[in-house]
């Protein structure tokens, strides 16, 4: 999965994915869209993609779609 | 008294951290989202404590990772009907939007549906507060039918808690 299908997949999990134009350098923690819930499916999400289950501090330590898309593909061994 | 699952650790609350609860209760970020929004003074603490310190109540201080971060609770449990209420609040704003939260439901939930034995857990949430209606449709509970605004009741069952837990617990590594 490259960048740009990660950022659909990512925009998927929102409630209300038009809130915004997601993108690589979105910073998805300042979204009013971005909750508990969001931060849950998102690790869902990750894990049926990518087979792996990435810890909270993953998520709160990426400051954009990108930082998260990189964290996983390092946690994968791809980088 | 304390519950470990899921990476997180629920302590039983003690007198000696009801002022640590105070404080936090009293702070407007969590008051806000309160039925009952006055100050609280150490001495109406005392007494509330004094009236959940029991079997029919169970309000435990969040610890993850050593720190102390929050309120989860089961009250008015009805072993008869088996049921009870559950609520929580993160105190520790970094935690807000994270799977924190609902790994403190999850751990509350099994504490609820395994070792005490319930079998359905209610919630009241206030019609505006978007945020914990879908918190809760995620976890599984289903609004009341006849429930009615301004604040709406709703319910989980076991068999619909194990289902959400199924596919949700197995991220909590």
């Amino acid at each position: 999965m490259d960048i740009s299908e990660f950022v659909t997949r990512f925009a998927d999990q929102f409630m209300d994915p038009n809130e915004t134009t997601f993108a690589p350098e979105t910073k998805f923690h300042e979204l009013s869209g971005w909750t508990s819930m969001t931060a849950l499916l998102e690790i869902a999400m990750i894990e049926d993609n990518f087979g792996t289950t990435i810890p909270s501090d993953v998520i709160r330590g990426a400051e954009t779609i990108q930082d998260l898309f990189d964290a996983v593909q390092k946690s994968k061994g791809n980088a | 008294m304390f519950f470990e699952k899921y990476g997180v650790k629920l302590e039983r609350l003690t007198a000696d951290k009801i002022e640590l609860v105070r404080n936090w209760r009293n702070d407007p970020k969590i008051s806000q989202y309160m039925e009952f929004r006055d100050h609280i003074t150490a001495e109406m603490q005392k007494k509330w404590f004094a009236s959940v310190n029991n079997e029919n109540n169970y309000y435990f201080i969040i610890n993850y990772k050593g720190q102390d971060v929050g309120l989860t609770n089961v009250k008015d449990v009805d072993f008869g009907k088996k049921t009870g209420e559950g609520g929580i609040f993160i105190y520790e704003d970094s935690l807000l939007n994270s799977d924190i939260p609902f790994r403190v439901i999850f751990a509350l939930n099994d504490f609820c549906f395994d070792e005490l034995g319930l079998e359905t857990m209610v919630a009241h949430i206030m019609d505006d507060n978007q945020r914990a209606i879908d918190f809760n449709l995620v976890l599984g509970y289903k609004k009341a039918p006849d429930s009615k605004g301004p604040k709406s009741t709703y319910f989980l069952n076991k068999a619909d808690y194990f289902k959400c837990r199924e596919k949700f617990a197995r991220l909590f590594k």
